[in-house]
């Protein structure tokens, strides 16, 4: 695989995590999505493999901020969401969703998205 | 409204679980103290920096934890260039200086010197805790915390997730401005039960060539605060012109000019510090462990308990979210 074709690979897994969290958070906001669905959901999309697997490279590159943004917000969503819900209320999931939307979206703009990322 | 012992039972279950994993992490780890100021530009990171090298000058192993996720300034104040790095999927390595402290900060793994960090409250304290739970610190002495200033979300999240914190060391300068908003810090660390070793009073004072000293901030100030407020004073840093250059050459001051008067400050205060704090006694590091690698710390995991878990730990004694 090329570096070029590596690359590729790495922000369609990110943005398709950052989709499919997007989804889950907006399903806890419209109340579709209660704690135990999202704390499954958080679990099913395993960030600490895509951790695992792009955090060298996306250490390395400030073009990737966006990207390490994204996969570290869920990652550590994933992590300590009681924490968050009983310091900080289940309406604070609202920020995270607003920060990824925000990120995916300066992703949209500065990468070609075109064929990279199928439908959610 | 009251909770039956049932749900009290619980909440403590909880709790104990889900700092479990920062227990887990911190157990190799003697003395945990948290450098807290309540404004910013008094000095907090230089003193952090200066306390932990006087402290690893004395023969100890000492880390630092840069829990200021804005304004991260300690890998550039050690002179730190290389990255941390992950350890599995979970575990992420502090990056060892050249003097041998131990550094994690988020400054170490976030690109580019100019992308900023924008979270918000609650992704800071995440951020923090998911740090604590998977900082592969080994065995220390000692492990310094460099909060940011004043008594926003990433200080309350360490004093409410270090349940073994040994104590608070507050920095202040002698201005009327400094010594009143280090008041509510001091107020904030002791309403979390934090015990506060005591108060620093960074520039205090400048001898210039002939001799002479001057109170540039006014005199006393930080002693007062510390009668005040009834904590230990620990001791006055004078303003040293060498220190601007020591910060920017990555080398602690108490390491480039040990003879000058704050070397010898901030030596004298590692040592009060270190006759303050009790005996204690934590787990030998043990050096050749198999890294738990498939087992994040923090996570909630929906894998049900077994005999052989992944991360080698028993289900009862983890501390993850199983």
């Amino acid at each position: 695989m090329s570096k070029n074709q590596a690359d590729e690979q790495m922000l369609k897994d990110i943005t398709r995590i950052g989709l499919r969290t997007s989804v889950l958070l907006q399903g806890v906001m419209i109340q579709k999505v209660d704690e135990e669905t999202l704390k499954w959901g958080l679990n099913e999309l395993d960030p600490g493999t895509l951790m695992e697997k792009y955090f060298p490279v996306l250490i390395q590159n400030a073009d990737y901020v966006d990207m390490l943004n994204i996969l570290h917000i869920v990652y550590s969503l994933q992590g300590q969401v009681d924490f968050q819900i009983r310091e900080y209320g289940f309406d604070s999931l609202k920020d995270d969703l607003h920060e990824i939307n925000s990120s995916l979206k300066q992703i949209g703009e500065k990468f070609d998205l075109e064929n990279v990322v199928p439908p959610v | 409204m009251g909770i039956d012992k049932k749900q009290f039972a619980e909440q403590q279950r909880r709790q104990l679980r889900e700092n479990g994993a920062i227990v887990e992490a911190l157990k190799y780890v003697k003395y945990k103290i948290a450098i807290l100021s309540g404004k910013g530009g008094v000095g907090k990171t230089a003193a952090t920096v200066n306390l932990a090298a006087a402290l690893k000058n004395a023969g100890n192993n000492v880390g630092i934890f840069d829990a200021d996720l804005h304004g991260p300034s300690i890998p550039a104040m050690l002179g730190i260039k290389d990255e941390a790095k992950l350890n599995g999927a979970f575990w992420l390595n502090p990056v060892d200086t050249g003097s041998g402290i131990k550094v994690l900060s988020v400054a170490l793994f976030w690109p580019g010197d100019m992308s900023p960090i924008m979270w918000r409250g609650q992704t800071k304290s995440r951020t923090i805790r998911q740090l604590l739970s998977a900082a592969k610190w080994g065995g220390l002495d000692y492990l310094l915390i460099d909060l940011p200033p004043g008594t926003g979300d990433e200080p309350i999240a360490i004093l409410k997730s270090i349940p073994d914190l040994d104590g608070v060391i507050v920095v202040t300068t002698p201005q009327e401005v400094s010594t009143l908003v280090s008041s509510k810090a001091i107020n904030a660390s002791t309403s979390l039960g934090a015990k506060v070793l005591g108060l620093i009073e960074n520039m205090s004072s400048y001898t210039c060539g002939c001799g002479d000293t001057v109170h540039l901030f006014g005199k006393n100030k930080g002693k007062e605060l510390a009668k005040m407020m009834d904590i230990p004073f620990l001791g006055s840093i004078p303003v040293d012109p060498t220190f601007s250059d020591a910060a920017d050459s990555g080398v602690p001051a108490v390491n480039m000019n040990p003879g000058s008067i704050a070397a010898k400050a901030f030596t004298e205060i590692s040592q009060i510090i270190s006759e303050k704090l009790p005996v204690k006694e934590v787990p030998e590091w043990p050096a050749d462990t198999t890294e738990p690698k498939a087992c994040p710390g923090g996570h909630h995991h929906c894998h049900p308990p077994q005999a052989s878990s992944s991360c080698g730990n028993s289900f009862d004694g983890c501390g993850h979210g199983h």
